[in-house]
């Protein structure tokens, strides 16, 4: 028996809103679900499990409708859907007053409950939010209905504010497997066991990594599991590593080598780190021509000599300045600030 | 006095003295590390020598050798005969713990390079006021806070031009929103106009009109059985007629017979026209209570559509409300820009701070002492000065003020001369330093030469002095 987990669709997220690829975005998380369901057209899997959040939002009617008609064109596969705290049932949520196709179970309450499978010995366990959060740990109490068949879980949670996760609590409930969602980072929590999925697609800047669904196996009774990329794209963090010997040209060759290398497609935060040689100014704005580019961090600093400087000038404002700076426990303004600060002074300062 | 050097010659006392108690210059040690890479040892720079000094009533011999990755100290005290460690504490030590930048400042007066009065003027006017604000005659305070100005201008046009495109997205957010809430409007408009045509419908006037029709054609229909009994009797009554006339012999009964058909004939034909016409009255009441009920209908299919429309836009518009709420989060956290441009302003503030600190501790005492030193040399002529600020320069005499600008060249000099003195003791925090006069003087002047050479014999400062010029020469070797 073979299934697919997936979560945190998000249809109807708008990424990156006023970034060029935004609209693109927009629609290739709808495109990437139609792949998903495309691919069980060709080869089909016995359980469909979208562990909350399909919706970015309260979901439109003619949104549920396209997903019902994905559906039902797997009429072979059991789906089995709930609503997350993004598309939690609202009391006029559309959700409700829905009619899924036959082969859907969409658990309707903000109560665990189990259904059994129509075709396998397969129960599934499941509960919609109802509310935007829940704080209280219900699934750590989550029991199984009976000894026999495999015991499915479908949760969403996993912070302070959405269902807390314990995951002692969750091994000892003895489910067979544990579909989570909600985080957006596909994690593992117990092997085979318990897992994340992940988005389908990265909806954020901060969703790093690869993306995609769990396939899993169920043979005799065991759970076997693998990550299955599945994401059109990639949210990458670059860190660019600058020294005494770079300009902003091969600053920006090393960039659009690593944005070859890594994907062109793919989306990037730049950080540029390390000593450059003083004389020199970086334009990070420039950088962003080079791809997909959320951001550029200039987090380089120029190759001074702290020590040796505040010895050399000491007793006059430069050394005041560094030791100004020195004495304190620099955050990131005040660390940027001395070297500023610095630059403009020797810079400025005529040579003897 | 080294009278007659050249220029090269000048400079490699003051360099060489540097250099032996501070070390090789950045400079020279990054050449070295260059020619070290490339395996040029031929190119490695090399300086050394030998110093004599004194230091605390000690006698000391410095001699250093430096090269690629060699700094050769040896520092042997004459007095006790001792070597000591060579290592850069301990001549700092001796060197009471004051900077080579201080050393720079305090020890070496370079001449003006002003040719007139007044460009002369400008240059102390200058010196003074950076000497005064940060301990260092080679900064530019100016240049640097227009760098920094221009960096922090830079990140100002960078956010301007994010909070442009941040307010294009909320406007175009800000339309959609706007658009749905006309839909929003027109449907609840819709809504109201079908709410009221149901409302006059089930209205008491409505409901009249509903019960005038089902009156009518409960009239109509007992009309009309009332025309099917009339007829029916009707022909019963001709029926009986038709036999009558038969059956019966006599006239007289036998007219009655055909005045009874005759009756039951024009009955008939009465009922049969007048339920043609009740039927037509049928069909019409009948057809208007069928619109009635179509009307209903619609209007009840109506509001449902509408207000199905009317959820799934209130939907979507609550969902765009959020949309917009966060983007606005989102966009109001704080760029980068915005961090670099906080740390930009912090520069250049904690700069203007501790140049005031610089000036209140020991810059403005820099004004008093030159003051003394010029009052002294100029034999009360000039009292004092005011302008250490960076503006203009004014003397004061017995009988008034008088602008630096106005002064003799050798004036100007005497005074810069004061100046110097004065930070050269204030600087290194009252540490007596040698100070070395890099042909300060031009000789035009022979009074005021003279008094600065007996001021200088009376201090305890060793003062070398650099010159081309046969007057100063003469003046201060005490020929004349």
């Amino acid at each position: 028996m073979r299934f697919i987990h997936l979560a945190d669709v998000h249809l109807g997220a708008v990424p990156d809103r006023g970034c060029p690829w935004s609209e693109k975005r927009e629609n290739e998380i709808w495109e990437t679900f139609r792949r998903v369901i495309a691919g069980i057209r060709e080869n089909p899997v016995d359980l469909l499990f979208i562990a909350g959040d399909l919706f970015h939002r309260q979901p439109l009617p003619y949104e549920l409708n396209e997903v019902n008609n994905l559906f039902s064109s797997i009429p072979n596969t059991s789906v089995y859907l709930m609503a997350g705290d993004s598309d939690y049932l609202k009391g006029d949520s559309f959700y409700r007053e829905f009619s899924w196709a036959p082969n859907v179970t969409f658990f309707q309450e903000e109560k665990i409950t189990c259904v059994k499978d129509t075709k396998s010995d397969v129960y599934v366990y499941g509960m919609s939010y109802e509310h935007p959060k829940i704080e209280a740990p219900v699934y750590d109490s989550v029991r199984l209905a009976g000894r026999e068949g495999v015991h499915i879980l479908l949760a969403h949670g996993g912070d302070g504010s959405h269902c807390p996760v314990n995951v002692a609590a969750l091994a000892e409930t003895g489910f067979d497997y544990i579909a989570l969602g909600h985080l957006h980072t596909p994690q593992s929590l117990i092997r085979d066991v318990a897992a994340y999925s992940g988005t389908l697609e990265p909806v954020c800047s901060n969703d790093f990594g690869e993306h995609g669904y769990i396939e899993g196996r169920i043979e005799n009774g065991k759970v076997r599991t693998r990550f299955v990329p599945f994401s059109m794209r990639t949210y990458n963090q670059l860190l660019i590593n600058v020294n005494e010997g770079s300009t902003q040209l091969s600053v920006e060759d090393t960039l659009k080598d690593e944005i070859f290398r890594r994907g062109g497609l793919n989306i990037y935060r730049v950080i540029l780190q390390g000593k450059r040689k003083p004389e020199l100014f970086l334009i990070p704005e420039k950088l962003k021509s080079f791809g997909n580019i959320t951001e550029v961090l200039d987090e380089t600093r120029p190759a001074y000599d702290l020590e040796s400087l505040q010895k050399r000038y000491a007793g006059t404002l430069i050394g005041d300045y560094i030791r100004f700076f020195q004495e304190k426990n620099r955050n990131t303004v005040e660390d940027k600030a001395l070297y500023y600060g610095l630059q403009a002074l020797l810079e400025t300062r005529r040579s003897s | 006095m080294f009278y007659g050097v050249n220029e090269a010659e000048k400079n490699i006392v003051f360099i060489f003295m540097k250099d032996m108690f501070f070390g090789m210059p950045e400079e020279g040690v990054r050449k070295n590390e260059f020619y070290t890479e490339k395996n040029a040892q031929e190119s490695v720079e090399k300086e050394g020598g030998t110093i004599w000094f004194r230091s605390g009533q000690r006698n000391y011999r410095l001699t250093r050798e430096f090269g690629a990755e060699t700094d050769d100290c040896q520092l042997f005290c004459e007095d006790t005969g001792k070597m000591l460690d060579g290592e850069n504490e301990t001549l700092e030590k001796l060197l009471g713990g004051i900077s080579e930048t201080i050393f720079d400042n305090a020890v070496l007066t370079e001449a003006l390079s002003g040719n007139s009065p007044a460009e002369m003027a400008r240059e102390i006017q200058n010196k003074l006021s950076i000497l005064s604000k940060s301990g260092d005659g080679l900064l530019d305070l100016g240049r640097s806070e227009q760098m920094l100005k221009m960096w922090r201008k830079g990140y100002l046009s960078q956010k301007e031009r994010g909070q442009k495109a941040v307010l294009r997205e909320k406007e175009k957010l800000a339309t959609e929103l706007e658009n749905l809430e006309n839909e929003l409007n027109g449907l609840r408009g819709q809504k109201g106009q079908v709410a009221q045509a149901q409302a006059r419908m089930y209205s008491a006037e409505g409901k009249e009109e509903a019960a005038v029709i089902e009156e009518q054609l409960q009239a109509i229909e007992k009309k009309n059985l009332g025309m099917v009994i009339a007829g029916a009797l009707a022909i019963i009554v001709g029926i009986v007629g038709i036999v009558g006339s038969f059956q019966l012999t006599d006239e007289m009964s036998k007219l009655g017979m055909d005045v009874c058909i005759l009756a039951a004939i024009a009955t008939v034909i009465y009922t049969l026209t007048a339920r043609r016409k009740l039927r037509m009255e049928f069909v019409k009441q009948k057809k208007k209570k069928a619109y009635l009920q179509s009307r209903q209908e619609k209007l009840k299919s109506s509001q449902e559509d509408i207000d199905g429309t009317y959820e799934e836009k209130l939907t979507a518009f609550t969902n765009l409300q959020s949309e917009y709420q966060e983007y606005e989060n989102e966009t109001s956290l704080p760029t980068s820009e915005e961090l670099e441009t906080q740390a930009l302003n912090l520069a250049m503030d904690t700069i203007g701070e501790l140049s005031r600190n610089i000036y209140l501790q020991k810059g403005r005492k820099i004004r008093i002492r030159a003051s003394r030193i010029l009052r002294e040399l100029t034999n009360g002529k000039f009292m004092e000065f005011y302008g250490d600020e960076g503006q203009r320069i004014e003397l004061s005499m017995e009988d008034g003020t008088v602008g630096v600008e106005e002064l003799e060249r050798g004036e100007i000099e005497v005074l810069y001369f004061s100046i110097r003195m004065a930070a050269s003791e204030l600087l290194a925090d009252e540490k007596i330093l040698p100070v070395v006069l890099d042909d300060v003087f031009h000789g035009k002047r022979k009074e005021s030469l003279m008094a600065i050479s007996r001021w200088m014999k009376k201090q305890p400062r060793q003062i070398i002095l650099l010159t081309k010029n046969e007057n100063v020469k003469s003046i201060f070797s005490g020929k004349q």
